[in-house]
């Protein structure tokens, strides 16, 4: 269990601070974009994730033999068991998302549009996912207030969006 | 019209799909390894695309600083999978929208300046941010 600090202080940090990481990434994808494709920039990026994950497991590896923390074997065969195929899955819609963006961005929606029912379509779905505890989410009840927030917060971004593109 | 404002919707649908999955997988196999599959899972499928595409879209040699978007995303998916389960999809979901957009103002606004819309715009997200803050305390405590 997460202790209460954890929860209230770091985490909402570190969920911060990867929003800003993926603002970051977009531009430079955006960016390396215009040098190919939309489709061919995110390829590139993937491809270069994944040498950047196994330089990081490998720093890990190394790390914890040298700290002698092992891991044990069981937990992990038993941690593999519980979960289900489909959940490795994840890195597809992610990437679909950059042919979909592609399609409506070369709409009449252009950028600002797009992005701006994006973030709708990712709250909607979010919403569901806590409230109905679908994909291993804990299920539970959205209080008005919250739903306040997330009108704030959108239409703060929207605001944003718009006066940039 | 309507056929792209639903792709767009759905779009954003699909980010929060991947990112929950790759969360699930946070916790049983640990962050790096769920952001090792995303990655290998969409560059595959971005390969079949990229295939069946066809089309000439030869990469003309980019400044090299471009390549970093890909490290920067490693590190984003293995953060945010290893915080989405513990926030909850909403919460953490507000979150990263709120850094995103924030950093995007900060970004611009080096490059161009900021606008009061934008002023306005980030005014409202943070007093948005304050009042989500306000209820995860109550309901923690």
């Amino acid at each position: 269990m997460q202790s209460s600090n954890t929860f209230m202080v770091i985490m909402p940090l570190a969920a911060l601070f990867s929003g800003a990481l993926l603002a970051l990434m977009i531009k430079l994808n955006s960016q390396l974009a215009l040098y190919s494709s939309p489709l061919r920039a995110s390829w590139i990026a993937h491809g270069v994730g994944i040498l950047t994950v196994l330089l990081m497991l490998t720093a890990l590896g190394v790390w914890r033999r040298f700290t002698r923390k092992q891991v044990v074997s069981s937990q992990i065969s038993r941690s593999l068991q519980l979960l289900p195929w489909w959940a490795y899955l994840g890195g597809l819609p992610g990437a679909l998302t950059v042919v979909l963006a592609a399609m409506s961005v070369n709409s009449d929606l252009a950028l600002a549009g797009t992005l701006a029912l994006m973030l709708v379509g990712q709250l909607v779905f979010s919403c569901l996912c806590d409230r109905l505890g679908y994909l291993g989410m804990v299920k539970r009840h959205i209080p008005v207030a919250e739903i306040a927030a997330m009108v704030m917060i959108s239409l703060g971004a929207i605001l944003v969006i718009f006066s940039r593109h | 019209m309507a056929l792209f404002i639903a792709i767009a919707l759905l779009n954003g649908g699909l980010i929060t799909l991947s990112r929950i999955l790759n969360g699930m997988q946070a916790r049983r196999i640990g962050a790096l390894m769920a952001s090792l599959c995303n990655h290998v899972g969409g560059f595959v499928l971005l390969s079949l695309l990229i295939y069946l595409q066809a089309t000439d879209d030869a990469l003309i040699k980019p400044p090299f600083y471009v390549y970093w978007g890909g490290i920067i995303g490693a590190v984003f998916v293995a953060i945010n999978s290893w915080v989405l389960p513990q926030l909850g999809a909403v919460y953490c979901a507000l979150l990263v929208i709120c850094g995103q957009m924030l950093t995007g103002v900060v970004i611009d606004g080096m490059l161009h300046g900021i606008s009061y819309i934008a002023w306005f715009g980030v005014l409202v997200m943070l007093a948005g941010i304050g009042l989500l803050h306000l209820i995860k305390q109550r309901s923690s405590s």
